[in-house]
This record gives structure tokens, sequence and C-alpha cells, in this order.
């Protein structure tokens, strides 16, 4: 016991260098919120230092601090040890549950374990990826392609009796009303399209570039790597709705990052609304590109480093790196990242057509035209996603030697 | 020596310019990020300021970012409306239930389209990106009509939401099957290939072998999991009706419909059943609602974006 601390103490950081890091990181707090309250009411500024607020909330480790701490080691210890204790017998008892299955399990499957010995090799790896498979084949069926069946057949249908859900047919008509006669479906199905259209590119983008920020080395990468993802957590849902003030009229809280005064001035009014517009168009769709980035991320980190090594020994420069390096060994995820983002869009529960569609069969309880209008806007995601992995398949890189 | 005072001097100086160089550029660079991040968070700093404001402060113009006075009172009145306390196990069984029924059923999958070859695997696979694409809008009115003939709408233990996910569907479900896939197909073989020399079957060398070593990934999924299903609305809303059964994501309409309801008779701050009840509060509805996750993901963020780094996407 005594060597092994003899090794640590000298090998790692003392208890009291620790505690000196706690105080400090403490007091970069207490200096945060005294300059919060000194400058308040300047913008940036207070801006700046909510900022650095969040900084010390996100990037310090709070719960390996405190169970590192005294508080960890004389309270928190004590009690996992007592509730470990506490599960001991628990933990036995399923033991036995799991062995008496075991055996059952055992003695059911003889037969099986019988034909399995006169299967080839190959028969014998089919059979075992269908007991993997199973469970999703078994949903396929129940959640998946009756539900896609049922949905073709009620759109050339309507429901007849909404007990026990009677259909009957009426071919296109339902198609033919979304097209002709309904004034709000075609409006709200283009402006659907061009914003997809417009803002799929621009946080594919916005999020390779970011990501590629955060993965270079640097001070604080905790920090803005946390700091992406924190939008993802106020969700898809109707938090990040109301923020856009897109649900229920007139509770708008946030109109985007506004174009600085000065800038405005000099600008003139239409460029200042144009401007603002794409201001205002760009940060709703960075709230929205958290996932992309962390997949981005994810495959930034799977290429290998020796490929940068031996660029930089051939002496090529950071931004040759990019466009001949990251960028081929990343299309792959650029690709799945391409299609996520179409659909993401699509399904957004920001856009108004969802909210239509929505309405349209489950409050007026007309489940047919729904069905219907909801297959135009599936056939046209669709038929982007093809598009999209038609043309930007052909530029992924496949990196050979590979099946 | 002059010359050489002067080749000095003139290290010195190139070496000064580098030095400025490589500090402007890092400086803009940090400027470019802190700025970027400032716009992620803006969103979460504007919420968590309104929700600490007076009515006065909502009013007055001058009061943008910082309240003139912390008010908790909006915290007290908005757990109360939202009846936090019993709304929230609502919400935290729905995103367990379906976290485990996700990393479950689709590991399982993922696992055996990255690593077994078997007939129609190609096809099958397509079937996978579809259910990817298929928005749940197209599916979801059949879907509800089935439920309904099961019975399963407003049940009790949230089959429509939980039964799904273990079967490798649900929000989102083909997405973390491709990750799945993507992840154990980056895994060493040499590990199984051994573990069936020794004698072990495919279901112990999953549960023994591949899992244990996929344990970043799994970690990947389940914040991803957690973090949908707590704030989806949209299944639940259609399945759950039951105003007992609802979840936190789906109490918030109620009360923004109650703050429209107000606004419209021109009454900007209002007092219903002796209740303060204002935007300020809204926005402490809205922080409570999304504060458990915020700290589960606080908890394990770090070790998340670790699982992130180590899944290695690359390669499809």
């Amino acid at each position: 016991m005594s060597a092994q601390k003899a090794v640590k103490s000298h090998g790692q950081p003392t208890r009291l260098s620790k505690g000196l890091k706690i105080v400090g990181k403490a007091a970069l707090i207490l200096l945060a919120i005294a300059s919060v309250v000194f400058v308040a009411y300047h913008d940036w500024v207070t801006a700046l230092a909510a900022l650095l607020l969040i900084y010390v909330f996100v990037y310090t480790d709070l719960p390996r601090i405190i169970g590192e701490s005294w508080i960890g080691r004389v309270i928190l210890d004590p009690i996992s040890r007592f509730f470990g204790e506490l599960l001991r017998p628990i933990r036995w008892l399923f033991g036995l549950i799991g062995k008496g299955l075991k055996s059952v399990l055992r003695f059911l499957t003889w037969p099986l374990r019988k034909i399995g010995g006169r299967m080839s090799m190959q028969q014998k790896r089919s059979c075992e990826a269908l007991i993997f498979l199973l469970p999703w084949l078994v949903g396929l069926c129940l959640f998946f392609a009756g539900p896609i069946i049922t949905s073709i057949r009620l759109s050339f249908s309507e429901i007849l009796k909404l007990k026990g859900f009677e259909m009957g047919w009426v071919w296109l008509d339902n198609y033919q009303h979304i097209f002709f006669y309904d004034i709000n479906f075609v409006p709200m199905f283009v402006q659907t399209i061009t914003d997809t259209l417009l803002n799929t590119p621009i946080c594919l983008v916005f999020s390779l570039v970011i990501a590629v920020l955060i993965n270079r080395p640097m001070r604080g990468r905790g920090f803005f790597r946390a700091a992406f993802f924190i939008p993802v957590l106020l969700g898809a849902g109707y938090v990040m709705k109301q923020m856009l003030g897109m649900g229920a009229d007139g509770t708008t809280i946030t109109t985007g990052i506004v174009v600085p005064e000065l800038i405005a001035n000099l600008l003139g009014h239409s460029l200042t609304d144009f401007l603002q517009g794409v201001l205002d168009r760009i940060t709703v769709v960075l709230w929205k590109s958290g996932v992309q980035i962390v997949l981005f991320l994810a495959g930034l980190q799977g290429i290998s480093n020796s490929l940068y090594e031996a660029a930089r020994v051939d002496g090529a420069t950071e931004w040759e790196m990019f466009w001949k390096i990251t960028l081929p060994m990343i299309s792959p995820v650029i690709l799945m990242n391409l299609v996520y983002t179409i659909v993401a869009f699509f399904t957004d529960a920001t856009n108004p057509i969802i909210d239509y569609i929505y309405e349209m069969s489950f409050t007026n309880q007309q489940f047919g035209y729904g069905a219907a209008m909801s297959w135009v806007y599936f056939a046209f995601a669709l038929l982007m996603c093809g598009v999209s992995m038609g043309v930007v398949g052909r530029y992924v890189f496949v990196s050979g030697g590979k099946e | 020596m002059a010359k050489n005072k002067n080749a000095n001097v003139r290290r010195n100086k190139s070496h000064w310019t580098r030095f400025l160089r490589d500090n402007i550029l890092k400086l803009g660079f940090y400027f470019l990020l802190c700025a970027l991040s400032f716009v992620f968070l803006y969103p979460f700093i504007k919420m968590i300021t309104q929700s600490l404001m007076t009515d006065d402060d909502l009013i007055n113009i001058t009061v943008k970012w910082l309240p003139s006075e912390l008010t908790w009172s909006n915290y007290n009145v908005a757990y109360r409306r939202l009846q936090f306390g019993s709304y929230v196990w609502n919400s935290a069984r729905v995103a367990i239930v379906c976290t485990l029924g996700h990393v479950f059923s689709c590991a399982m999958t993922g696992y055996a389209f990255a690593r077994y070859k078997f007939r129609f695997k190609g096809v099958l696979f397509t079937l996978v990106v579809l259910t990817m694409l298929v928005p749940v809008q197209t599916i979801i009115i059949p879907q509800y009509m089935q439920f309904s003939n099961w019975g399963w709408i407003n049940s009790e233990y949230y089959l429509p939401l939980a039964v799904p996910t273990f079967l490798g569907f649900g929000l989102n479900g083909g997405f973390f099957i491709f990750l799945f896939r993507q992840f154990f197909s980056g895994m060493p073989y040499e590990m199984e290939e051994a573990a069936r020399v020794d004698g072990c079957g495919p279901i112990r060398t999953y549960t023994h072998i591949m899992l244990p070593m996929s344990q970043s990934s799994l970690l990947v999924c389940t914040v991803l999991s957690l973090v949908w299903h707590w704030n989806d609305y949209f299944e639940p809303g259609v399945y759950v009706t039951d105003i007992f059964l609802k979840m936190l994501p789906n109490r918030l309409p109620s009360l923004y419909a109650d703050l429209n309801k107000e606004q419209h008779s021109m009454i900007q701050v209002n007092e219903i059943e002796g209740i303060m009840f204002n935007e300020a509060m809204l926005m402490a509805a809205t922080f409570l609602c999304i504060l458990p996750i915020m700290v589960m993901y606080l908890v394990l963020q770090r070790r998340f974006m670790e699982g992130v780094e180590r899944s290695g996407l690359t390669g499809m």
C-alpha cells in the first residue's frame, strides 16, 4: 500500500496541486460572475461573460472532481459500498434464475443443435445471422411493410366508418384534390422544398467547417465540442419550435443574430434586410446541425494520422491537406450526412406542412387525404435523396482493398 | 562585428514577427470559434436569462440580457403549472425504456449486417436505408389505425412507443442500425475467430466479446437516443392523448396556448388561480423540461465525445 502511494506521489500531481487547480477554477468562476455583474447592460461584454460562465459549467468535469475530492471519498464511497452490499443477494438471485433459464434453453434447443450438426458451414453462418436479424425482421413486417402498404391503399381511398377503419376506394380523387382544389398545400410544399434545398448545403458546409475547426488540438477544445451540441438538447421538439416563433403566434423570443447597427447604416435598408435574412437562416440552420457535426467529428477521427504526417513531410500546407486528404477521406460521411440532413429538414417539427398533414388527418379525421398528402411529400423527399445520392455518390472516394 | 549585430537584430525581428503572426492567427481563430459557439449557445443563454426576469424586466427595453434582479419565483410557478414532479417520471420512463430497446435491437441488427454474409443482404440493407428515409408522417396514419385496432392507444406502458424500438424501429431506428453497422465493421476480426476456435457460440461471442469492446459506440447511441426520445413530441402526441400519461414536451403547448389566450385579451401579465403567468415563466418551464436531459449530458459529455472520436465512421 505504502509503495503504491510513493509511486503515485512521484509520478502524478499531488492532492495539494489538484486542490489548488480546483481553487483556481473556482476563482475563475467568481471572476466571471463578478465581471458579469460589473459590466451589466453592455451587450457584447455580457454576452462574452455569459459564455465564460457556461464554459466553466461545461468544461469542468464536475462529477469527477466531486468524486475525487473529500466529499466523494468520505460520503459517496461508503454509500455506494453500502448499496453494493444490498445488491449482492439480488445479483445472486439473478444468477440463479439465469442458470435455470440456460438449462431450460439448452433442453429446448436440442433438436436445433441436432439439425445444426448436419448443416454446411455457410448454412450455419446464415442461421446465426438470422438469430441476430430476427427482431428486426419481425419489426419490418409489423411496423414498416404493413403500414406502408396500408398507407398506399389509404391514399387511394377514404374512411367510411371510423370504428374499425373501413375503407372505400376513391382512386385518384385524393391526389386530384391536393393539386387542384387545396389552396394551402402547393404553396407550403414549394416553400418546404426551397427551404430544404437552401438549408441542406448551408448546413453541410458549416458543420464540416466547424468540425474541422474543433478537431484541431487547442485549448478549450472540450468546451467548444460541448457547446455545439447544446442546441440538440434544446431539441427538434416543441421547445425549439417556440424559440423560432413558428408555433403559436405572438410568443417569438428570438430573431436570430442581429446585424450590427453600424453596418446597417452603411448598407441601406434593402441590403440590410437581405443580410438579416441570410444571417437568420444561417443561425437557424446552425442550431439544427449538432448531429451533423458529431458525425463529421467521428469521420475526421477515423482518418489515419499517418496520411497527414506523410503529406507534411512532403511539404503540403494545411489548405492542400484539407482538399487532398480530409475531403476525399470524409466523402462517405458527407454522403451519409447529406441523406440524414435532407430527411431531418423534411421531417422537421418547424415545417408547416407537417402540421397541416397532422391537422387534416387527426383533427379533421380525413385519414385518406392525409395519407395521400404524405405520400406526395415522401415521394419528393425520396426523389431528392435519390438524386443527391446519385450525384454525390459518384464523387465518393472508397478506399481500396476492402471487400 | 557590425554585420554580426545586424544579423542578430534581424533574426530577433523575424522571430518577433513570426510570433506576432502566429498569435494573431490564433487569436482570430479563437475569436471565430467564440463567435460560433455564441451562436450555438444563444438560445440557451437567452432562455436562462429570460427565465430569471421579473415582469418589469420583460417590458423594459433596456433590459436585454441580464435581469435587474434575479427572481426564482418563475421556476416555482412553472414547476407547479407543469406538475413537473409527476410528469417527469412519464418522460423518464419512456426515454429510458425506448433507449434500452434501441441499444438492444439496433446493436444486434447492425452486428448481423457488419459481420455475416447471407442471402438478400443487399436488399435487406437497402430496406434499412429506406426505413431511415421514410418520414414518420408517411406511415403514422396506418400505424395509428393498427395500434388503435390492437388497443394500444393510451396504453399505460406506452406500447406504441416502446415496442417498435425493441424491434429496431421507432424514432430514427434505421439510423442507429446504420451507425452500429459502421462501428462493428471497423472492429478487428481476430477476436471473434479466436473465440470461435475456442468453442464459443455466436450469441456468447456477441454478448461477451463484441459488446464489451464497443462500449464507446454504445454510449454514443444511448446519449443520442435518450436526447431524441426526451425531446420527441410528434409520435407521443399522436399515440398518447390521455392527460395523465402525457410527457413533458407535450405539456408545454397547453401552457403556451394559455399565454396566447391572455395576450389576445390585451393583458400582458395576468393572474390565474392566484399564479403569476408570463413569458419568463414559460421560459422557466421550458428550461425545466430540458433540465434532466441537460444534467445527463453534462455528466456524460466527456465520455460521449470520446466515444464519438473512437467510433471511426469513415469507409462505408
